[in-house]
């Protein structure tokens, strides 16, 4: 597997399609693909996004039924902020992509370096995305991350790509 | 040896910065500095001292004054298992901790002992702490600094946990902003005074120093 990250509009997929020959139907978007086709797809774009519509799911339109909502209210204390499918579940999600498609380049933008959300969803979003992140890039034998659009091995063999970064 | 360790949220900082501290053989200490106020705050205290667990770190809870735990004139040698001991007379750390939690505030006496091992966790909390305590907002830089500077200078090996809260390029309300204008400036001269800074991107360490 190779991960490839950094922030928004950072060059990723383009770079993704030049390091790696992809064609775009060899693409999928997190941000609106069947979240099946994740496991199949030679690339997956915006992993990060499918996570925030597994937790939307699971809380049908709400991430795990938590924004919104005051946190002193009753049905914030007593139901939203968990998952309660299991299959949607990101980490268990994410354990079967490392699983089922252990040779795909999963793109995901990092999105943790902001203050902390006031809504709860939002936090929960950002913690679920980092953990999934980090077993992601635990796994994979390449992480890049782009600034700028060039981009850096962060881990793995650096030799095998044209790196800009620090060397 | 000073490292500063820095990266957004749950980028596996924590977990990083434990692993510097492993092979550490002399007595190391943990200093935390998020207030165990609210459940999501004591959801990551929970994890955080299970990822610790069995890692021989003594837990000292410390919201502000990290100078105080230093400097000169305590007891020199001791123990931070006691009462809450903040320095403040008007502490209120007992009555609003939760029961599960025992307290280990160091007490006003308490010193760290030379030649330890630290783990500090986080400049982010620490400030935020520093610069709201009264209802008013200060500037702490030099005080967060000068406490830093202590530490590094009677530990064996430091290693400061931080947050990145400046990239989410969105224009925050005058507090907020001035936050994270403060916890950038203290992050820099952190940086400065360490000689060694990590990032940790997804649980990758990226190093950005090192001397």
């Amino acid at each position: 597997m190779i991960m490839i990250t950094g922030g928004a509009f950072a060059g990723k997929l383009e770079f993704a399609r030049a390091q790696f020959g992809l064609n775009e139907d060899e693409i999928v978007d997190g941000t609106d693909c069947a979240p099946e086709d994740v496991f199949t797809a030679k690339c997956i774009v915006h992993y990060e996004r499918l996570i925030r519509r597994l937790m939307e799911a699971d809380g049908k339109g709400d991430l795990y039924g938590a924004n919104g909502a005051d946190e002193k209210t009753e049905a914030a204390s007593t139901g939203g902020g968990a998952p309660k499918n299991k299959n949607l579940c990101p980490l268990t999600f994410t354990d079967r992509l490392l699983c089922e498609n252990p040779d795909a380049v999963v793109i995901m933008d990092e999105i943790g370096s902001g203050i902390i959300p006031l809504e709860k969803g939002e936090r929960l979003w950002r913690e679920q995305t980092g953990r999934a992140g980090c077993r992601i890039a635990e796994y994979a034998d390449m992480v890049i991350r782009l600034c700028c659009g060039v981009p850096e091995v962060i881990k793995g063999m650096r030799e095998s790509i044209v790196v800009g970064g620090r060397s | 040896m000073m490292t500063l360790v820095t990266g957004g949220a749950k980028c596996g900082k924590s977990h990083y910065a434990e692993q510097l501290l492993e092979k550490f053989a002399g007595k190391k200490y943990y200093i935390a500095t998020m207030e165990p106020y609210g459940e999501e705050a004591m959801e990551a205290i929970a994890r955080h001292r299970k990822l610790r667990a069995g890692k021989g770190f003594e837990t000292i809870e410390r919201y502000t004054d990290i100078d105080g735990l230093a400097a000169p004139g305590g007891a020199g040698e001791g123990t931070a298992e006691s009462d809450c001991g903040c320095t403040s007379a008007d502490c209120e750390h007992e009555e609003k901790r939760a029961p599960e939690l025992s307290p280990v505030c160091a007490p006003a006496e308490f010193r760290l002992p030379r030649g330890c091992g630290i783990l500090l966790e986080c400049t982010a909390n620490l400030c935020a702490n520093e610069m709201f305590k009264d209802g008013r907002i200060c500037d702490p830089t030099e005080r967060i600094l000068r406490g830093f500077r202590r530490l590094k200078d009677i530990s064996a090996e430091l290693v400061i946990v931080t947050n990145e809260v400046g990239s989410d390029g969105i224009s925050y309300e005058e507090g907020t902003a001035e936050y994270i204008r403060v916890l950038g400036t203290v992050n820099r001269l952190t940086a400065q005074m360490a000689d060694r800074v990590v990032e940790c991107v997804y649980g990758i360490p990226v190093v950005l120093k090192q001397e």
